[in-house]
């Protein structure tokens, strides 16, 4: 094994780093600059890169500040923003004011109100699990693992729009052009198999979520820590099969040719690590050709297994499959993995402005099995103790109707819910309450900026120590002020 | 109250955080810059504070309250004045009244919420007692030790000046720009040009060697691609191999920079600084109307050598010039390129972002400074202080519409306003076929009219009555034309109804517009500071006003003339940014040039020439570039010519074990770096490969075909990206739609600018989903397919297919090995795995197309 430096989150050499990261063509190739700042580390792939030494990948593995927790994190992410009052969050006043017009503040895709009507909660709850947590019956089956998932019911965020919303939910902030948290954790940890990409989006049926790739963008920092979108159909990664059909035999003929031709070229540059960097590059895609679709080869599963996600039912075979194949992926080392339930508009998604109950019918029904078996999956093989699952959307929704008409609930950013189960988090917990009417949190009000605090601090990132030098200054994830993590729900 | 850390930040946090977090405090603002001096103290209280303070402070303080970014609670115990000023829980010292000082409050744990040092246990009594004495005998720092002890914290940060002092008014970028005196030539120079005397002086002080001149074929392909973006031919290559006159070189500069592909490759770069992009960003990312022009604009400025002091101008002000023309109107586009949100979840705080996007643009691509960083508080690093951001802003403050909350449906933001750029010729010839049409549709009215008006008169009194009714009479009459008119009058009729219906139905031709900015009328808007960055704390009202630290007199912005549509303001920025007492543009641009030929500014931070950019490893080279380009009428093909002549440019690439040793990262230039090839000259060399390279230039921007699994992350998947013909899908890379939310995947794949922001350099990474791109992409196979095709029509020898396909890839002759190499692979491929000739031919140019020689220039 070769000496490695350790990455060096902290404040240091800050000229020195703008360098680092700005210098066009050289050593930012390797794109590990913001981490690997140190003199010696620069010399060393300057210099020594003779041809013969392994080339040093930018995701390779990184040791990080804190004891590490989680290894890997599976958001299920439901875009559109589920409604808190009818899944988790438990609010027993709501129901006898079905319909009832009341004073209530709030702000929502129609703007700042102070009145509405309200929509009872469409489900009924029932307790579950030793601490007799209240689940609605959109969600049977998760139900059954409340005493191993924190729930955080005193979210909150910056924005109840849906575009602005997302960013900040995956990027920490609402503004556009931010590396998102998947991009933050690689960047900080690098990857275990360098044959996958760390990183892995997988979508809905109906298509992205809205503003698509800056969902999963690497932002300012270089592409090589941006999601990668994986298909649990087909070819998973965009271009891993030739658009020729040119099979693998032939490749292997292309590609020691390719590398006769570009070692020649070599020899006489042996000071220039890129080019080497490039050679080897070539290796690791041709790996990645293999690994991906083994990967994703769900079908090799057992049929218990497969019942337990849902795969064997029309509704659930989607999502199941995605959760399923997102476990193969952290059996493999993959880091971050996002599993988008909902995609293009309205009704595609769990953004319920019209018929609520329709909606969240669909929406709960199509991935209730799933995430289910994918706790039970993960903790029958002990991986649930090392991955880290978060769940929840950009946002909640209104107490009160959106319109005139109907059981559509608007968008709400002052209070909703998100959990968490798996490494490092303390099962059989609620944090946080909203007011009775669940318009906004009241208690242990938490910010997006602290979920994203918690879960780099799992994985053993110091979230306030864990910066990228770009446009003078020291960017965080969790903002310039710095965010603490959710104490009340780690281990 | 929770503490803030008091950091730069570019982009401010929304009011909606700022509520839900608690964090709404007032900053004290204006105060700041109010303080007076330091006062002179005497050495034997520098001793206390080095012997007794200073430890202390070291051990237990400064790792949180030294520097930035690591600030807690936004106080810095660095200099007397930030401890005066203090931090969020008020000035951490009262000289009047020294034992009510916070700071020994806090230390001495007397309330519980204030606890400092926190967690680790309270000071010892003599530590305190030192802290008071200190401010007791009046808060002396010796500077110099507190510069070192906070260099040896570790993770403490640097210290900078950021105050407007004679010490920062030194900074090299802030100093007048003047012609620097040339090192005196030696008895064997290298060379006699001014560029290599400077490069020269600081090699020989290092005890280096310049490298030997590469050779001719790899200078010329380097400069095809550095002016073009595109390889030269093996015949270019050729003939300058034969030419062995004096000025052989520099007919090849000549004459590249007359091709108009220089421009499509210089405006690239410049694109990239202005963040140009097509559409708004954000959930709906809509495209901007019109915004190609811009992009040709910018093309046909480069490719004209328009003067760059002209190119500032007509960006900032184009609307406010003495001549307007729609050239200098679609050059306002400049203002309209960013990112804006149509449904902002704080309409006055989005107003703010927009001016923002604005501002720290132009501070960053003509400037070169990061003025941004002053938006919420003084900039923690450069001498520009808060109010110095708004005093900038005050001169674009009346060029965005600024909307309400809740409005966005009902008036759709106005950033997208275009304007009639046609040429007055064209609007005059446009106003007369619109009148002519009219008059013609008139006079054909009439005659009907007369038709009716005979028909009518046959009316019976109660039809009369009927008749009055428009729609009635209409029927009326034609139930009963045909009785009142003759067969001959009939048949007129009706041609000329349908002659007025084809009228009607002519549409005129639209007129030209284009992408602009807009003032809300010649009188602006008032500006006022923002505290905190914060749209809803309004601070002092501030004039327009140039950065403090250049030190030059307030602007005076002459009163609008007679139907002025806007204030006047920005044209005076814009003569400000160009004035040859400025000591900044000319700098900029000049190493930004450099940047673009050696692959790295002389100063490596090309948009920061602040005290956390790099320093320049040649200043005087810079001053030298920058006075030439200004003495040259701000020609910026002057300068290419004048970089790309010196021996400097000519250098090779090769590895010298002693300077690489001495110098691994070639701050003294003494050989010349190698480059991978940029996005766009990859994707654009590809295509030239198979001959089909369409050098259309200008007009809307062009779709690629895109994978079906990259549309599928839109969430419209349908309506994601358009189609072009395969002739137009062959254009030259400048001219593909950039949409901010869907990339052109091979682009993106080679690290093309981020579209949200100014990108001064850009990454090369190198990781295996590029390889995966170059060896499986339907982009790459077709191509490949094309360029085979050219190999076998080029010829049906073998051996001269390989030949050919490498002298294509590389510009230069092959070696007999490498068409050996070649020969086995077609060998391998045909015999062994039973494919085609064409078939191998084809895997054999793909392999050439992902040669490490094909994306990297010596």
């Amino acid at each position: 094994m070769k000496k490695q430096t350790q990455p060096k989150f902290s404040f240091c050499h800050r000229t020195r780093r703008e360098f680092l990261h700005t210098m066009g063509g050289g050593f930012t190739s390797l794109a590990l600059t913001g981490m690997m700042a140190k003199d010696g580390f620069l010399k060393q792939q300057l210099h020594a890169a003779d041809g013969q030494t392994a080339w040093q990948s930018p995701m390779q593995p990184r040791v990080g500040h804190l004891p590490v927790k989680a290894k890997h994190v599976i958001f299920l992410f439901m875009y559109g923003g589920p409604s808190h009052m009818d899944t988790f969050d438990y609010k027993p006043a709501l129901y006898p004011l079905d319909g009832k017009t009341i004073d209530v503040k709030t702000f929502g895709r129609g703007g700042h109100k102070n009145q509405g009507r309200v929509v009872g909660p469409k489900w009924d709850f029932k307790p579950y699990g030793q601490t007799g947590k209240m689940v609605s019956s959109l969600f049977p089956n998760v139900a059954k693992h409340v005493d191993d998932i924190a729930f955080i019911h005193s979210m909150t965020a910056d924005s109840p729009i849906h575009g602005s919303a997302m960013l900040m939910m995956n990027s920490g902030q609402i503004l556009s052009g931010r590396p998102s948290l998947g991009s933050w954790v690689n960047y900080g940890l690098g990857t275990v198999n360098q044959n996958l990409p760390g990183y892995v989006v997988m979508l809905d049926q109906s298509g992205g979520p809205i503003s698509g790739a800056k969902n999963w963008t690497s932002g300012y920092m270089p592409a090589s820590y941006q999601g990668t979108v994986f298909r649990p159909k087909g070819t998973p990664i965009l271009d891993l099969k030739n658009a020729h059909k040119m099979d693998v035999s032939e490749q292997q003929v292309l590609l020691k040719h390719l590398d006769h031709f570009n070692r020649g070229h070599l020899a006489d540059r042996l000071d220039n690590s890129n080019l080497a960097a490039r050679i080897a590059s070539y290796e690791l895609a041709y790996k990645m050709q293999s690994s991906a679709p083994e990967a994703v080869d769900v079908d090799g599963e057992p049929d218990h297994i497969k019942q337990l996600y849902g795969i064997d039912q029309d509704r659930t075979e989607d999502f199941g499959k995605k959760c399923l194949l997102a476990r193969r992926l952290v059996e493999r080392g993959v880091r971050f993995i996002q599993i988008y339930s909902g995609g293009a508009h309205n009704d595609q998604n769990w953004d319920a402005h019209g018929d609520l109950k329709k909606n969240h019918d669909f929406h709960a029904g199509n991935t209730d099995k799933p995430i289910a078996g994918l706790l039970e999956d993960l903790k029958q093989r002990g991986l649930l103790d090392e991955t880290l699952i978060i769940w929840g959307g950009e946002f909640g929704r209104q107490p009160t109707a959106e319109y005139a008409e109907g059981t559509g609930r608007d968008h709400n950013a002052y209070g909703f819910t998100m959990w968490m189960a798996g490494g490092g988090v303390k099962g059989g917990v609620s944090v946080g309450q909203t007011d009775e009417l669940g318009s906004q949190a009241v208690t242990d009000r938490f910010h997006v900026k602290h979920l994203h605090a918690t879960v780099l601090s799992l994985m053993g990132l110091d979230p306030n120590d864990l910066t990228y030098f770009y446009a003078g200054l020291d960017q965080r994830l969790v903002g310039v002020e710095g965010a603490a993590p959710i104490h009340q729900i780690m281990a | 109250m929770k503490g803030v850390t008091l950091s730069c930040v570019t982009q401010y946090l929304p009011k909606a955080a700022l509520v839900f977090l608690g964090f709404a405090m007032i900053y004290p603002g204006q105060t700041w810059f109010a303080l007076s001096a330091p006062v002179v103290i005497q050495g034997d209280h520098e001793e206390h504070f080095r012997d007794a303070v200073l430890p202390v402070l070291s051990e237990h303080c400064l790792k949180c309250h030294g520097a930035e970014p690591k600030l807690r609670g936004g106080l810095s115990l660095v200099d007397r004045e930030a401890m005066m000023r203090g931090g969020d829980s008020g000035p951490a010292v009262d000289l009047n009244e020294p034992s009510k000082s916070l700071l020994l409050s806090m230390v001495s744990y007397k309330d519980e919420d204030h606890e400092m040092p926190p967690n680790r246990g309270k000071l010892s009594s003599e530590s305190i007692q030192a802290l008071s004495d200190w401010i007791e005998k009046g808060l002396v720092i010796d500077s110099k030790a507190m510069s070192e002890a906070i260099e040896k914290i570790e993770g403490a940060g640097n210290l900078y000046d950021n105050s407007i002092n004679e010490k920062t008014r030194q900074w090299w970028a802030f100093l007048p720009l003047q012609k620097p005196n040339l090192p005196a030539v030696g008895p064997n120079p290298w060379s006699e040009h001014p560029v290599d005397r400077l490069i020269e002086a600081k090699l020989s002080q290092a005890s280096l060697l310049p490298n030997e001149p590469a050779d001719r074929a790899s200078w010329i392909r380097r400069a095809y691609y550095d002016l073009t973006g595109l390889p030269p031919s093996f015949a270019d290559v050729e003939a300058f191999l034969q030419d062995s006159s004096k000025d052989a070189y520099e007919k090849v500069v000549d004459h590249l920079l007359a091709s108009e592909r220089y421009g499509e490759k210089w405006a690239r770069h410049w694109l990239d600084l202005v963040r140009y992009a097509e559409t708004n960003g954000y959930e709906r990312d809509n495209p901007k109307p019109e915004t190609w022009r811009y992009r040709d604009y910018v093309i046909s400025s480069f490719n004209e050598d328009k003067p760059y002091d002209r190119f500032v101008r007509e960006q900032i002000a184009g609307d406010e010039l003495d001549t307007v023309t729609p050239e200098t109107l679609i050059a306002t586009g400049f203002h309209r390129l960013g990112i804006w949100d149509d449904e902002p979840v704080d309409a006055d705080q989005a107003y703010y972002d927009g001016m923002d996007d604005v501002i720290s643009t132009t501070g960053q691509a003509f400037m070169g400074l990061t003025i941004g960083c002053a938006r919420c508080h003084e900039h923690k690093i450069d001498p520009i202080p808060h109010e110095d951001y708004y005093r900038m802003l005050a001169f674009f403050n009346n060029t965005f519409k600024n909307i309400r909350e809740g409005q966005f449906k009902k008036s759709p933001y106005t950033l997208n306003t275009t304007r009639v750029i046609a040429p007055d010729k064209a609007v005059q010839k446009h106003d007369a076929l619109r009148q002519a049409l009219q008059e013609q549709t008139q006079q054909l009215e009439k005659q009907v009219e007369a038709y009716e008006t005979r028909i009518v008169a046959t009316f019976s009194k109660p039809e009369k009555e009927d008749a009055r009714d428009d729609r009635t009479r209409r029927t009326m009459i034609r139930a009963k034309k045909e009785k009142v008119l003759t067969k001959a009058e009939l048949q007129d009729l009706e041609g000329i109804e349908a002659e007025l219906k084809a009228l009607k139905e002519r549409k005129l031709p639209s007129l030209d517009r284009a992408l602009v900015i807009q003032e809300n009328g010649p009188k602006p808007a008032k500006t006022h500071v923002l505290l905190r960055g914060n749209a809803h704390s309004l601070g002092q009202e501030v004039q327009p006003g140039f950065p403090a630290i250049l030190g030059f007199d307030d602007p005076v912005i002459p009163s609008p003339t007679e139907g002025a549509q806007s204030s006047g303001r920005r044209r005076v920025f814009a003569d400000w940014l160009v004035d040859s007492n400025n000591p900044l543009t000319a700098r900029v641009i000049a190493n930004r040039v450099w940047q673009f030929h050696f692959g790295r500014g002389i100063c490596r931070t090309p948009s920061n020439f602040g005290q956390n950019g790099e320093l320049p490893t040649h200043p005087e080279l810079i001053d030298w570039l920058a006075t030439y380009l200004m003495e040259h009428k701000w020609s910026l093909k002057r300068l290419h010519k004048h970089i790309m002549l010196s021996k400097a440019y000519q250098m090779s690439s090769q590895a010298n074990p002693r300077a690489l040793e001495q110098d691994p990262e070639n701050n003294l230039f003494w050989r010349f770096d190698m480059r991978r090839l940029t996005a766009e000259e990859i994707r654009d060399s590809v295509i030239h490969l198979t001959g089909n390279l369409n050098l259309q230039m200008g007009g809307p921007s062009i779709y690629t075909p895109v994978p079906d699994e990259i549309l599928a992350t839109a969430s419209r998947p349908d309506a994601a990206w358009g189609k072009s013909s395969p002739e137009q899908q062959n254009r030259r890379s400048v001219y593909v739609f950039m949409k901010r939310s869907l990339h052109e995947p091979v682009l993106k794949a080679f690290d093309m600018a981020d579209t949200d922001s100014a990108c001064a350099v850009r990454f090369t990474t190198t990781v295996p989903t590029q390889a995966l791109t170059m060896l499986n992409s339907a982009f790459l196979n077709d191509q490949a397919q094309s360029f085979a095709a050219r190999l076998e029509a080029f010829s049906s020898d073998s051996d001269q297919q390989i030949a050919e396909g490498i002298r294509l890839v590389t510009s230069r002759q092959p070696s007999e090995s490498e068409i050996a190499l070649g020969r086995g692979m077609l060998a391998e491929l045909v015999q062994e795995l039973k494919l085609t000739h064409s078939q191998a031919l084809q895997r054999f140019a793909l392999m050439l197309m992902n040669l490490n020689e094909f994306l990297y220039l010596d």
